[in-house]
């Protein structure tokens, strides 16, 4: 029943839909033939809602006991499948095809300094690499972590975030774009939380995912860290349709974001030069 | 290299001639041994067309190519995916499409072949096997008819390793020698339909095919150079072509996707969703990477905004050594419909030369990391290594 073919959804329930903030929920969705999906943090899934379409999103947490999969989805006016998601209710059914890309190279951060920087809705992907370091934390050297939103109502995962804040294991700094009556933390971009911040360059792995705007202002401040290009990792975003490289609209260069990424090191990154 | 491997593919399987005034009863002959029979015929307003036929007096026999190609019927403008019936609060019932009918493609030219054999490699190869260009593959049996001469202007095979005649590819493959037609068959399908033809074959004798040889190796003379494609190919993949040259190709396009509708190797498509009283299906339908939306994300940003870069991504796809080394091909077939139909008069050969008259040299071509780029009918510019 699983893999009837390279296009056709296997079906899944929604089981939860939460709101995050006027822009984004955050859907639990559960297979409905009941078999493990195992995933790779930064891996995507395409999700079908039936009548609307198919679309692409990252899977934000790491695979649980509960075999639940979980994605942030921001809304867009005129999406016709984030519409039709953020107005589905908990019962809803979906088609779920993946996981596709490569996700975090994980062998690329373990025994390392991880430096994780997001944007935004960057946020969501990230949140799943977060917890696979936080599940296996002696293997990995200081996680920090860098989140920066244009205003205070667009964060993300806000428990989550003051778990976070209180842990020892990971250093969160957060940051808003311009002031704000409800936040008393940083303000500024994400590249000021780059100030005065300090790392052993040799030993610390970055990853990054953000809109596209952001990555050349952030990939300036690692290379003032003098990170190596080699190590630094960052999350394409393309249009998709079909996740397995055929359809075209994701290629650059002969590269596929859906097959060779989204994950990509700014030295491949650099080959691709399409920013 | 093309009359080497057609001498070993020679050596395994038994050539046949046909006396040209006996084609229609073997049409006609072939036409019951598939259920659908494509070949190419005249619109009622005089085009040539694939289209289905019924009777064999219907196939046109002396015929330039389609505008549109016969690979529409292995890669159609519009085709369902899956479908799919909803019932409210219950899961909807999702089913893959079902397998299609048999059909025999009568005439398809060796570009197309060519084409097919490229998509062939694209769709099934690589890490993720597409099932519905593979059952509608699978359904299909190809019948070239070799071209020896040039169907128009346009065509440049020879300089693309499409033809004049097909290397591999097909199953049965014509090629029209004055009062004979020279039958070769490359694949079991092949032998079968010979089989079908039954006494309408003989076995042809071996000065036949080294006559064709001849005429092949002449044909080279009479196709039109279109240029060094190979070493555009070379130039392209390492990043040799400067920014300005983009520019200038990009101005003068209107982003209409002619090209890459007509194309027989573009194979982009976009996926549309259809529903409607509980029933839907999700059909992937052809896209052209020149159209602006084509790289459009949800968020509203487009890498590709602007021509020069949809053009250079059209012209790198194609030409790129990495497309010759994943399929055994450049990304071109040489059909010249984008000859044809470009209102702007920048097609394939074109930026082919364009590339290579830009007037940029790798400094080492021994050096070359994409030496093994060549094509049969390269002709060396003066000055080109």
């Amino acid at each position: 029943m699983a893999h009837e073919g390279t296009y056709v959804p296997r079906t899944a329930q929604l089981v939860q839909s939460i709101e995050e903030n006027s822009l984004e929920r955050t859907f639990t969705f559960e297979l409905l033939d009941g078999e493990p999906l195992r995933y790779n943090p930064g891996q995507f899934m395409l999700v079908t809602v039936f009548g609307a379409g198919e679309a692409p999103f990252t899977l934000c947490s790491m695979p649980g006991s509960d075999g639940l999969l979980r994605m942030t989805v921001r809304r867009y006016p005129g999406g016709r499948v984030t519409e039709a998601l953020h107005e589905m209710q908990p019962g809803g059914h979906v088609g779920i095809r993946g996981p596709f890309g490569n996700g975090f190279p994980m062998e690329m951060l373990r025994g390392r300094d991880v430096l994780v920087v997001a944007g935004g809705i960057g946020m969501a992907p990230q949140r799943g690499l977060i917890e696979a370091i936080l599940n296996d934390r002696e293997q990995f050297g200081k996680l920090t972590v860098f989140y920066g939103m244009a205003n205070p109502e667009q964060m993300l995962y806000d428990d989550l975030m003051q778990e976070w804040l209180e842990r020892p294991e990971i250093d969160l700094f957060m940051t808003i774009d311009r002031p704000h009556p409800d936040w008393s933390g940083h303000v500024g971009l994400i590249t000021t939380l780059f100030e005065d911040f300090e790392v052993d360059a040799l030993m610390t792995s970055a990853t990054v995912v953000g809109p596209p705007v952001m990555y050349r202002f952030v990939i300036k401040e690692l290379e003032n860290l003098s990170l190596n290009p080699e190590y630094i990792f960052l999350s394409l975003e393309r249009r998709m349709s079909c996740g397995v490289g055929k359809c075209g609209h994701c290629a650059i260069k002969g590269t596929y974001v859906c097959i060779d990424g989204p994950v990509f090191s700014l030295t491949k990154y650099r080959q691709l030069d399409e920013e | 290299m093309i009359a080497v491997e057609q001498q070993e593919r020679a050596q395994d399987r038994a050539v046949f001639r046909l006396p040209a005034e006996k084609i229609r009863e073997f049409i006609g002959a072939l036409m019951t041994a598939t259920e659908h029979f494509i070949a190419p015929t005249r619109s009622l307003h005089g085009d040539l067309v694939f289209a289905q036929v019924e009777s064999a007096d219907e196939v046109e026999l002396e015929y330039e190519n389609a505008l549109i190609s016969p690979v529409c019927f292995v890669l159609p403008q519009r085709e369902a995916v899956f479908t799919y019936a909803m019932t409210e609060g219950q899961p909807p019932e999702v089913r893959p499409t079902a397998d299609v009918e048999s059909h025999i493609i009568f005439g398809i030219r060796p570009c197309d072949v060519a084409a097919i054999e490229y998509l062939d490699r694209f769709f099934l190869g690589g890490e993720f096997a597409d099932d519905v260009y593979a059952r509608r593959r699978e359904a299909k049996t190809l019948v070239a008819m070799a071209c020896i001469n040039p169907q128009n202007d346009a065509c440049w095979c020879t300089c693309s390793n499409a033809g004049p005649v097909a290397a591999s590819g097909y199953d049965l493959q014509l090629t029209l020698m004055d009062e004979i037609y020279l039958v070769e068959s490359a694949s079991d399908r092949g032998d079968r339909l010979v089989e079908v033809a039954g006494g309408l074959l003989s076995e042809a004798d071996p000065a036949l095919t080294e006559e064709r040889e001849r005429r092949v190796e002449a044909a080279f003379e009479t196709f039109e150079r279109r240029g060094n494609i190979a070493q555009a190919m070379r130039w392209i993949s390492g990043d040799q072509t400067p920014e300005g040259l983009w520019q200038e190709l990009g101005a003068k396009c209107f982003s209409c996707g002619s090209c890459s509708l007509v194309c027989p190797v573009c194979s982009c498509f976009d996926t549309h969703e259809y529903a409607e009283d509980g029933v839907g299906a999700r059909i992937r339908v052809w896209d052209s990477c020149h159209f602006p939306g084509y790289s459009l994300e949800a968020s509203g940003f487009n890498p590709r905004e602007n021509e020069p870069e949809r053009m250079f991504h059209y012209a790198h796809h194609k030409l790129c050594a990495d497309t010759f080394k994943k399929y055994g091909r450049p990304g071109c077939v040489g059909c010249g419909r984008c000859v044809q139909v470009c209102p702007a008069q920048i097609d394939l050969p074109r930026i082919a030369q364009t590339i290579r008259e830009c007037g940029w040299a790798c400094k080492d071509c021994k050096a070359c990391p994409h030496a093994e780029v060549t094509v049969a009918g390269d002709r060396k510019g003066p000055g080109e290594d």
